[in-house]
């Protein structure tokens, strides 16, 4: 949604812009159409059609105005500094903070910065465990608390549908609720191979998919579900809080498929990325 | 007033990440940036000295609390993150003069005091920020050459 939303962004931008710039000679145009005295213009006076033209425009000048002054209002607010702007600077970070994280791995999508924001008090939160449309909660209460995916890295995987239910309950789901829940650095790391040819026997895979739901701090359930979807299951995740004015606003989360890729030396070195995204949120 | 040159924290040697097991999961765990301290320096007059703390974020207001024996914390409203720590020189027992050696050791005292008054406290609201205040504590009166530090910083 929000990726779409900067597309759409962008390309309003673009024609404010160029209405701006425009709009200079447009105000000219409308200025020497006023000029023109139609019954003595010896020009006119052997071309109907485009006397008939200006004519028009004349007797319509103050509607034309209104609407070239609509617009350009319109042109000033889009082309001023607003949120997206921030959360265009922000997916700049996270590009660059993928890049210096995994330097060696070139699959940017099998290596992830993702920023979760936290959503209080949800009510129309779909629920990784509603079984139907109309208990789209699942085992939620109404109105819980949610980490919820707002940005990523990377051009390909730029969407997640992939949140945690915290605070609610005590109920801290995956490595994300878990960083929330401590309000420090979390990491955990060497968690199993989900797509490793073990997974083919039945027994194998309820133990590897149990030991990393137990390891990741998520729902088995939530496991099988990303492993039947086909969803790229981490080996290595590192979350840490974003805070806001002194709150806990979210949490940045690392996750690569290498098993040994992250750790807590590696988040932390990078403790200036976090405290700009910090001080971009607060702009907003 | 004497007022030092900020002294940066070093975040590797007060910030070491501890493996952690919960309800049977098993983690690193390290304290968030947004508490560790980064840098602090301390501020000297006739009657009192003051240890001022900077973080990754300073923005949120504080509030003042007055502890026992001439010892007054500033808090962030909102974060609870210690922003000031003023001692009364006279709560310290030391007599400061114009050597930075005693400015140490008075910062080293401030310090302990603070170390201590903390972990009186039982159920403190920011617990990694109370580790991480502690731990800097430790940090700066193990440190060999602090005279030597602080004479570089004023």
């Amino acid at each position: 949604m929000l990726r779409t939303s900067l597309a759409v962004y962008g390309w309003l931008n673009w024609v404010a812009r160029g209405y701006q710039r425009a709009s200079s000679y447009i105000a000219s145009s409308c200025g020497f159409f006023l000029l023109i005295d139609t019954e003595k213009s010896e020009f006119l006076s052997t071309r109907p059609v485009i006397t008939k033209f200006v004519q028009e425009i004349q007797s319509n000048m103050f509607i034309l105005f209104c609407l070239f002054l609509f617009l350009a209002v319109i042109a000033h607010i889009l082309t001023k500094k607003t949120s997206l702007d921030v959360w265009k600077e922000i997916k700049f970070i996270l590009d660059r903070y993928q890049e210096k994280c995994f330097p060696n791995n070139k699959e940017k999508d099998l290596h992830r910065v993702t920023l979760f924001r936290l959503e209080k008090h949800c009510l129309f939160r779909r629920h990784w465990s509603s079984r139907n449309w109309l208990n789209f909660r699942g085992h939620c209460r109404l109105f819980s608390n949610f980490l919820v995916p707002v940005l990523r890295s990377g051009h390909i995987n730029g969407k997640s549908n992939t949140f945690f239910q915290v605070g609610s309950d005590q109920n801290y789901e995956g490595v994300a609720g878990l960083a929330f829940r401590q309000k420090s650095q979390v990491a955990v790391k060497n968690l199993p191979d989900l797509s490793s040819p073990l997974m083919a026997k039945v027994k194998d895979r309820k133990r590897l998919i149990t030991e990393y739901a137990l390891q990741t701090n998520c729902k088995r359930e939530l496991i099988e579900k990303w492993v039947e979807l086909g969803k790229t299951v981490p080996r290595s995740i590192a979350a840490t809080p974003v805070e806001v004015n002194g709150q806990i606003w979210g949490v940045l989360v690392l996750d690569s498929t290498s098993p040994e890729t992250l750790s807590s030396e590696s988040v932390s070195d990078y403790t200036v990325v976090i405290a700009v995204i910090g001080k971009l949120l607060e702009r907003m | 007033m004497l007022v030092t040159k900020w002294v940066h924290v070093p975040e590797k040697a007060i910030n070491k990440p501890r493996q952690i097991e919960q309800d049977g999961v098993k983690f690193t765990q390290s304290i968030s940036p947004w508490d560790l301290p980064q840098q602090f320096r301390f501020l000297i007059d006739a009657e009192s000295l003051t240890i001022e703390w900077r973080y990754l974020s300073d923005s949120e207001p504080v509030k003042r609390k007055e502890f026992p024996d001439g010892f007054a914390v500033e808090l962030g409203k909102t974060s609870s993150r210690i922003y000031k720590i003023t001692v009364s020189l006279s709560a310290l027992e030391k007599s400061i003069s114009v050597m930075p050696t005693d400015e140490a050791e008075a910062a080293t005292s401030a310090l302990i005091k603070m170390k201590n008054a903390l972990a009186e406290i039982e159920n403190y609201p920011n617990e990694n920020n109370k580790v991480a205040m502690t731990k800097t504590a430790h940090w700066w009166a193990n440190l060999p050459n602090k005279a030597e530090l602080l004479a570089n910083a004023m």
